[in-house]
């Protein structure tokens, strides 16, 4: 396992500073823009329009988790699939559901973290203009974009890892179907009494891989 | 299990549920049913219940509640303190009913709607329970926004400085000293007002304390003006909509849990029952609608439309229902029905919170069962599968018919069988 993460990491270090580099960007942004209409606008009046209007003033976030979530997956498959080093690496004596739960493991952590950043992002700007009771419905807000995220890695896995091209455009209709019922509303704390049933949508996704890794060792012969 | 079985059935389960979201969603997309409310009053002329029913398209039925029909103009001319505007276009106002004449200035002035619709509701929309407390008595010609904004605390009415985000001690001060003098007992179970400037004027908030009691909170000249009102304590307060018309005369409409209703006076905050036999406040928006010589409350869904006429004491004088004509049906509406006999939907209709739904489709889903049944055993045959193996899917079926065959077809599985 140790050495799946040591490989994941060499593998994955261009592409998380990438991110890392681009989160911290948009953090600085999101601040700045927040802070720019602050300053050029009664705050009573912005208060009136995040409340009442329900105007989110992080709505630039809502499709940058899936960004990076597919971009993570494309980093990390791609190559194992293009060079085929997956494959060599299922002979190595170790369970298949273990390796490729292994590389998910290793997906999900690296994709933690750069989800955490946007978290903070809104969380920091959220909250230095507007009073807790924002933030916490900035966070809930911004759940199911988030869970959007792990949709676009997870899903990404399933279509690169599918060596059929039907089944394959079957798991692009999965995974987006799954996103999009991420993005189903526009409106401000409208997922808080329906993220436990979409976040067990999500996580449907990574046992859902296994399969694609058996496909995919067998040269997809189930 | 292992990782592929595992696996196998999670997308079962994935795409079964993908499908009996979306695919419904696509037929409703292609198969639109045309439908709209029917539209029930209470004629002051004909002393009946006239209605409007939407028989598609731009076919529409005026009649009455004893079975006579007539045209658009006739049916308007029945209820003219609803089409006022009308009736002084052709020359009929002032009218008299009753003895009584009415002119276009008099009926203006003594009209008025109230509505509380279902996705109004409080627990039924997401908001955020910080509030601006507007200044009641401005001293100039249009309100606006104070430069604070207050949140009930467990223990206090917090004020907080919107240009720096931090508390105002003073003000919180103030006013949680003159909630706690008028007998205030925190936390506030509900806080209830229309946070916005584009109102003819500004009534504060009511508010529901720990004990029950509602309270009337102002902000009058910089001051707080507390009132503790009488409505009884006991009537466990779901929701208050506080009315700020210029009539003065309602103050608001209280619903209660147990989906009671009330209509509170402005003058002493005195409730007054309104008619709620059959209202379901989760599903049907509740109106009022008030003339110079009736009211009438008027409530529905897509299959029943009650309408209750009173007296403007709100004493009611004759009531009735109307059930709601059939949509249209289209070729090939049955096709949702016959899919499944259920489907999943992750949407509200009524509200602005997206719950998870499940919607049955009666005895015509069945056909679906017995048609994912038959697919999956064909789908067995050609893959060379024991039934055993497709266990799972049959076990969708059961529920989800024909979504659990899609979801069998497009989820590989070239097993082959044991010799």
């Amino acid at each position: 396992m140790r050495m799946i993460v040591y490989k994941e990491w060499l593998k994955l270090r261009p592409y998380l500073l990438l991110a890392v580099a681009a989160n911290l960007l948009f953090a600085v942004w999101l601040f700045l823009s927040m802070r720019q209409r602050f300053a050029t606008e009664h705050a009573e009046m912005l208060f009136y329009q995040a409340n009442h209007i329900g105007y989110l003033f992080y709505d630039d976030l809502r499709y940058l988790p899936l960004i990076l979530g597919v971009g993570l997956a494309m980093a990390q498959f791609m190559p194992e699939i293009i060079r085929g080093r997956l494959r060599l690496a299922m002979h190595l004596p170790i369970g298949l559901a273990r390796l490729v739960l292994g590389h998910l493991a290793v997906g999900l952590a690296t994709l933690a973290v750069l989800l955490a950043m946007n978290l903070a992002a809104v969380v920091w700007s959220v909250g230095t203009f507007f009073p807790g009771a924002f933030v916490e419905s900035a966070v809930v807000t911004a759940a199911p974009w988030l869970l959007a995220g792990i949709a676009g890695y997870l899903g990404g896995a399933l279509v690169l890892l599918e060596p059929d091209r039907r089944f394959q455009a079957a798991n692009l209709a999965v995974a987006a179907g799954v996103v999009a019922l991420c993005h189903l509303s526009a409106q401000y704390d409208a997922y808080d009494r329906a993220l436990w049933g979409l976040a067990a949508l999500v996580a449907l996704l990574i046992p859902a891989t296994l399969l694609q890794a058996h496909r995919f060792r067998n040269g997809g012969r189930a | 299990m292992s990782g592929y079985t595992a696996g196998r059935l999670a997308m079962l389960v994935l795409v079964t549920v993908l499908a009996a979201i979306g695919l419904p969603r696509l037929h409703a997309l292609v198969f639109a049913v045309d439908a709209a409310p029917t539209h029930l009053f209470y004629s002051p002329v004909e002393k009946a219940f006239v209605f409007r029913e939407h028989r598609g398209g731009h076919d529409f039925t005026y009649g009455d509640q004893h079975g006579a029909t007539f045209d658009r103009r006739a049916f308007e001319t029945r209820i003219p303190f609803i089409y006022y505007k009308n009736m002084d276009l052709w020359g009929l106002l002032p009218l008299t009913i009753d003895g009584r004449s009415f002119d276009l200035q008099t009926i203006r002035d003594e009209r008025q709607v109230l509505e509380l619709k279902a996705r109004e509701i409080a627990d039924r929309r997401p908001g955020i329970a910080v509030y601006p407390l507007i200044e009641s008595n401005p001293g100039r010609a249009r309100l606006r926004f104070p430069e604070d904004v207050f949140r009930m605390t467990p223990d206090a009415m917090e004020f907080l400085n919107v240009d720096t985000n931090t508390v105002d001690p003073a003000l919180t001060a103030r006013f949680t000293g003159a909630l706690l003098a008028a007998g205030f007992t925190f936390p506030a179970r509900l806080v209830a007002g229309r946070p916005t400037i584009l109102k003819p004027f500004d009534d504060g908030y009511l508010m529901v304390d720990a004990e029950g009691v509602v309270f009337h909170v102002r902000r009058v000249d910089g001051e707080p003006v507390v009132v503790r009102t009488a409505v009884p304590t006991d009537l466990d307060i779901r929701h208050i909509k506080v009315i700020e018309s210029q009539r003065r005369e309602v103050r608001a409409l209280v619903l209660g849990h147990d989906d009671r209703l009330w209509l509170m006076r402005y003058d002493d905050y005195g409730l007054v029952p309104l008619p709620t036999r059959g209202y379901d406040p989760d599903r049907m928006d509740y109106k009022i609608l008030l003339n110079p010589i009736h009211a009438t409350a008027v409530y529905g869904d897509g299959e029943m439309t009650h309408a209750v006429a009173m007296g403007l004491d709100f004493v009611p004088l004759a009531d009735y229902t109307r059930p709601t004509p059939p949509p249209v049906r289209v070729p090939g509406a049955w096709l949702a029905d016959a899919a499944a006999p259920v489907s999943l939907d992750l949407a509200d209709p009524d509200g602005t919170y997206l719950v998870w739904t499940a919607r049955g489709h009666g005895l015509l889903g069945l056909a679906g069962v017995a048609f994912a049944y038959a697919g999956l055993v064909l789908l067995a045959r050609r893959r060379r599968v024991g039934l055993r193996r497709m266990l799972p899917a049959f076990l969708l079926a059961l529920p989800f018919g024909a979504y659990a065959l899609l979801a069998a077809c497009v989820v590989p599985d070239g097993r082959r069988r044991r010799a």
